[in-house]
């Protein structure tokens, strides 16, 4: 157990399923301070169950409305500020450019940009973020590359990648870090018994095929490296971008092209 | 413990076949090789100084991560970090022959990394910022003595040039660079492979 942790009081926006609901069972494992929001009412019964471990608050809320979020917040940390912050919220729209309106383009960036930077401003402004935090905010790998659909999606990630190198600069100085986890193809773990089942073979295998691991990652796969950045072991790492990925992007394309379309009979092993 | 000198091929095979004779197998590598044989601008580097500076600097870890990935291979994967520089992304007016080399670091990273990840060996980089080393003293020591100057007053110049340019205001320690390197061996980093990772308090922001 990493007692680098224990004590931290640590903020996860999005902790009810997925990577953030994994991250904050490791948390509590680990004895931090938990504070958990999320849109989803079972964010309540989680923590719940977390407080068998450890002291754990959670709020149910929408981050449409950050700035109620963020003044919930500061009432909430009037104890003391915050050691960590993780942000796992993204907009989950799918439509290609020619769909795009105005209405889907505000609720994506909105949800994966503007919530945190504004949350962050103001948890700042009142002293609720204390010197020597640590901020990890999750991207993808699809913030460098156009695609066919979620255009919103992959702006907005570029945009929080973009977000993380001004506060580095500007929080830097009172020794606040800033860092991004890019992550590749994930399944999570809700989803496993799906991917994994009988039926999905094809499409698992087309998909594994691609990833130089030839596997995707879980849940564990980014909750490691984010605790990592949440820890004094990665002091000295800010503005950073830690690509969790399998290795899937430093294939040149032409490499990807072939293993899609034209090797279809190379097996999971590698071995044709 | 073992002392050889990796810039001898002959060096590198010894060295393998005597840690494999006692340990059996090889998890982990780390290429921490190298330095700068030579300083100056690229005018004033012969063409010496270039050749000194690859075999050091990059031909080290090619020789190692040759010698070393049949046992990977063997006892079903492995992990091999190469030590590089915040350097080999942002050059600077002096020493392009030790940047360079640090660059294809980072090229054959990839490369690497691709190529055996089908043997689950796992291959990422490192990329150091300033870091309070030997080397740094080492450098503070022979400037004040060419310059003839103070030693404490080089030291307060030239910590504050450096530190100026860094948003955490400070060197980064030894021991934050292995923790890097230790998560990055560790199970926690299982999913990481083909990363150049930056530890350099904030200077080149990477994002």
């Amino acid at each position: 157990m990493d007692k680098g942790l224990k004590g931290k009081r640590i903020l996860v926006l999005g902790a009810a399923n997925g990577i953030g609901r994994s991250l904050a069972l490791d948390l509590a494992r680990r004895k931090a301070d938990l504070f958990l929001l999320d849109i989803d009412k079972k964010l309540t019964v989680f923590c719940q169950r977390l407080n068998r471990y450890t002291r754990c608050q959670g709020y149910v809320c929408d981050l449409a409305d950050h700035a109620q979020v963020a003044d919930r917040l500061v009432f909430l940390l009037a104890k003391g500020g915050l050691d960590g912050i993780v942000y796992v919220v993204r907009g989950r729209q799918k439509y290609p450019y020619s769909d795009l309106d105005e209405k889907k383009w505000k609720k994506d960036l909105g949800l994966t940009v503007e919530a945190i930077l504004y949350i962050i401003q103001r948890l700042w402004k009142e002293k609720k973020i204390n010197s020597y935090a640590s901020i990890v905010l999750l991207s993808s790998v699809l913030s460098q590359y156009a695609g066919a659909e979620s255009i919103s999606y992959h702006m907005s990630k570029s945009a929080l990648e973009s977000m993380c190198r001004y506060l580095t600069v500007e929080m830097g100085i009172h020794h606040i870090r800033t860092n991004i986890l890019q992550l590749g193809h994930f399944v999570k773990d809700e989803f496993k018994e799906r991917f994994y089942s009988k039926e999905n073979t094809a499409y698992r295998f087309w998909l594994e095929r691609v990833q130089p691991l030839r596997r995707v990652g879980h849940n564990v796969d980014a909750v490691g490296p984010i605790t990592f950045l949440l820890s004094d072991q990665s002091a000295f790492m800010t503005g950073q971008t830690m690509c969790v990925d399998g290795g899937l992007t430093i294939q040149e394309p032409s490499k990807l092209v072939r293993d899609f379309l034209l090797e279809p009979r190379v097996k999971l092993d590698g071995k044709k | 413990m073992q002392t050889a000198d990796l810039r001898s091929a002959n060096s590198c095979r010894r060295l393998v076949e005597k840690i494999v004779r006692k340990w059996g197998r090889i998890d982990i590598l780390v290429n921490n090789c190298g330095g700068l044989p030579a300083r100056g601008r690229f005018l004033d580097l012969a063409e010496k100084a270039w050749r000194d500076s690859f075999e050091l600097n990059l031909l080290t870890a090619v020789t190692m991560s040759r010698r070393v990935i049949p046992f990977m291979q063997k006892h079903g994967g492995g992990r091999i970090i190469f030590v590089s520089s915040f350097v080999a992304l942002q050059p600077g007016s002096f020493n392009p022959h030790y940047s360079a080399m640090k660059m294809a670091l980072l090229n054959l990273t990839k490369h690497l990394s691709l190529q055996f990840a089908q043997d689950n060996i796992l291959v990422n980089a490192v990329l150091p910022g300033n870091i309070h080393t030997e080397g740094w003293e080492t450098y503070l020591l022979d400037k004040s003595r060419q310059e003839r100057r103070d030693l404490s007053s080089v030291q307060n110049e030239e910590h504050e040039r450096v530190v100026k340019a860094v948003p955490l205001k400070r060197f980064g320690r030894p021991e934050e660079v292995a923790e890097l390197i230790r998560f990055l061996c560790s199970e926690t980093g299982s999913f990481v492979t083909g990363a150049s990772l930056m530890i350099d308090g904030g200077i080149l922001k990477g994002v």
